[in-house]
């Protein structure tokens, strides 16, 4: 239960922490990360949640969706890299004009 | 009280970390704060009694993600003072200041939020009477490739998927080696000698604990994979050492076989993925294995391809 308590809050700090970074940081490398840092929150809360409502053993759907998720996002941020890198390579901007 | 301890000082270094990795100047250091935040988030999920995650995490999360972003950095190389220092970055104190405020809502409202959530026992009661049934012994693994199976099936899709649009950034022309490749150093080349064979082995060794303990596909095809990369950069090209109808066959058959074998069951009249309870534990064995090896496949492909300059612009490459 204490895990629960202290990690769903580091869960929540993260993911605001993330969100920040995927607006505010210019560069495309940084808000890969940023993106990826908000989705470890989300699977940080999955997972503390089932810790919390473990009985004989933690709930293992929870586990499984996150596992499967990590490999997702592994999938998304190589397709985000290859982006940002090709973008770089024709245009040599690595991140969006400010002006529209 | 010590548990308590350790449990928070992990949280505010899980939190100092991300806002290392966000704050600093340099890419480089920005992608080491990252490496050393998924470690120290899978020690969070050793904590949390999911060391599955904290496998997977490691492996995937930190270490492949880790070598695809100082990869990257090759690119990203010139600009990185000038860009970073000057006018970007993060906006000045009052918008700093908004932002600090908007932040702290946003979490705050998430935290009631999660706290307002009913407690129940989730599903753990389900897995647990059906256990019997799925031919392992680790709820985990039973989980992923027996009453979830489809999931797993099409997360592999997913990877797959992914690499076709990767392909499809930078044309398929760039995944045939670097000519001008450097010759790797001593250091490297001997590391590749000695590591690989452990590698192997230990994928095979958690693909087969995957049964009865944490472990299991993901785990075993990361491994399988780095080890092919660590191959790749000792001097060993894998995208000309292995033939063309090799690579096919191992990218396509994790999908392929998964469906086949869904297709055949339900033609024995049940339902898709659903395996007969006296075979599973057989069935779910092999499609672990083939499964293991597709993503291995599948994650030395992102790497090499984006490491010998794929995505490079035609003219540059037809130059080199």
């Amino acid at each position: 239960m204490e895990a629960f308590a202290i990690y769903s809050m580091v869960a929540a700090v993260l993911f605001a922490l993330g969100m920040a970074g995927v607006f505010l940081c210019r560069h495309f490398f940084k808000k890969i990360i940023a993106a990826k840092i908000v989705g470890a929150a989300v699977f940080l809360l999955l997972v503390s949640i089932a810790s919390r409502d473990a009985e004989l053993f933690a709930d293992p759907v929870p586990h499984a969706m996150v596992i499967t998720g990590i490999v997702v996002a592994l999938s998304t941020s190589a397709f985000a890299l290859a982006l940002a890198r090709r973008i770089r390579r024709e245009t040599g901007k690595s991140g969006f004009d400010d002006q529209p | 009280m010590l548990e308590t301890a350790l449990d928070v000082f992990l949280g505010l270094l899980i939190l100092g970390l991300a806002l290392r990795a966000l704050t600093v100047t340099r890419l480089y250091e920005s992608a080491i704060f990252f490496i050393a935040f998924g470690l120290s988030m899978a020690l969070a999920w050793a904590r949390l009694a999911a060391p599955d995650v904290a496998l997977a995490e490691a492996a995937i999360g930190a270490g492949l993600l880790g070598v695809l972003l100082i990869d990257s950095l090759g690119d990203f190389r010139e600009e990185q003072l000038e860009q970073e220092g000057g006018r970007s970055g993060w906006p000045e104190a009052a918008a700093n200041a908004a932002v600090l405020l908007a932040g702290l809502l946003l979490a705050g409202i998430m935290v009631a939020a999660v706290h307002a959530m009913p407690t129940g026992e989730g599903l753990t009661a389900v897995v647990a009477a059906n256990m019997e049934s799925s031919g392992v012994e680790h709820p985990v693994t039973a989980v992923l490739l027996n009453f979830r199976g489809y999931d797993t099936w099409l997360e592999i899709g997913v990877l797959w998927l992914a690499m076709l649009a990767i392909f499809c950034v930078g044309g398929f022309a760039g995944f045939r080696g670097q000519a001008d490749a450097p010759k790797p150093g001593l250091v490297i080349e001997w590391l590749a000698r000695l590591l690989t064979p452990l590698m192997v082995l230990a994928g095979g060794y958690l693909l087969w604990l995957g049964k009865v303990a944490p472990g299991g596909a993901f785990q075993a095809g990361v491994v399988w994979g780095a080890a092919g990369i660590l191959l790749h950069l000792g001097g060993y090209p894998m995208a000309e050492k292995l033939s063309p109808r090799l690579w096919k066959t191992g990218l396509a058959a994790g999908f392929g076989f998964f469906l086949l074998l869904g297709l055949v069951f339900m033609g024995g009249g049940r339902t898709f993925l659903e395996y007969p309870p006296e075979q599973a534990g057989f069935w779910i064995l092999m499609v672990e294995t083939v499964a293991a090896a597709s993503i291995g496949f599948t994650l030395m492909c992102f790497f090499i391809y984006l490491n010998s300059g794929g995505g490079r612009p035609a003219a540059s490459r037809a130059a080199t």
